[in-house]
């Protein structure tokens, strides 16, 4: 799967594609940390261009965040979609990771 | 208009996509909104999932998802002969409250469902798995 990662001011922004499922949500996982690499950084996932996840993708973002916490950084979301931020808010992420409204927004907050 | 379709599939993740094809036919002849073609596809999809994971202990398991649809009610079926397993009360439940680094994983896929879901119901019929759920439109 496509995760479109780069390192802007040493943050990782990453904007998934289309999906993340139960066929896909290991390789976003591990492409996710591997961008991050073993140091760590705080990360931006920005859903934009992102129209589905299921528990499936909520697991490998609540790992993810987790072991971002672990290296001092911070996971953050941005863009979502309405639907996908329902069930953000369903599953309680939306209480331990940030999600902001856009991308500027991320990026300030990350910054301040 | 009603709409109906019914698939076999074997317990293996990427039946996801099989069933994505049939949801995308039925999703753009009824014009779903994007919210509740959203949800359909989750609920599927967590419980697939489910019998993959839990239910499906061999290739031998045959798995039959059905829909059908109204102007009203979208219900989907899914009958399966895997070992008994109820996900409304055989799943762990959720930690929706602690922080990051206490939060514990799982759960999540059948607390989703039954806040997206109008109503579903398990049985356990002939040796076979049987859970329906609607939603309405």
């Amino acid at each position: 799967m496509e995760i479109n990662a780069e390192h802007v001011n040493g943050l990782l922004l990453a904007k998934p594609k289309d999906r993340i499922d139960g066929t896909n949500s290991r390789v976003f996982e591990e492409s996710l940390v591997e961008a991050i690499g073993d140091s760590g950084c705080s990360v931006i996932l920005d859903f934009e261009e992102l129209h589905y996840i299921s528990s499936a993708g909520l697991r490998a973002i609540l790992l993810t965040a987790k072991k971002v916490k672990n290296t001092q950084g911070q996971l953050v979301l941005c863009s979502l979609t309405e639907p996908i931020k329902e069930v953000f808010e369903l599953s309680g992420f939306d209480k331990i990771i940030p999600i902001y409204a856009n991308r500027d927004e991320a990026l300030a907050a990350l910054s301040s | 208009m009603n709409t109906a379709f019914s698939i076999d599939l074997s317990p293996d993740a990427a039946e996801i996509e099989r069933i994505n094809s049939e949801l995308d036919m039925v999703g753009q002849a009824e014009d779903w909104p994007m919210a509740f073609d959203y949800n359909i596809r989750l609920v599927i999809e967590e419980l697939f999932m489910n019998i993959v994971m839990h239910g499906a202990k061999n290739d031998k398991c045959e798995i039959e998802l059905s829909l059908e649809s109204n102007s009203e009610i979208v219900k989907i079926t899914i009958i399966e002969n895997g070992v008994a397993f109820n996900p409304l009360t055989d799943s762990s439940a959720p930690d929706l409250e602690s922080d990051l680094s206490e939060r514990a994983i799982g759960g999540l896929g059948v607390h989703l469902i039954r806040n997206l879901v109008d109503d579903i119901d398990y049985k356990r019929v002939s040796g076979r798995n049987s859970i329906s759920f609607s939603k309405r439109k």
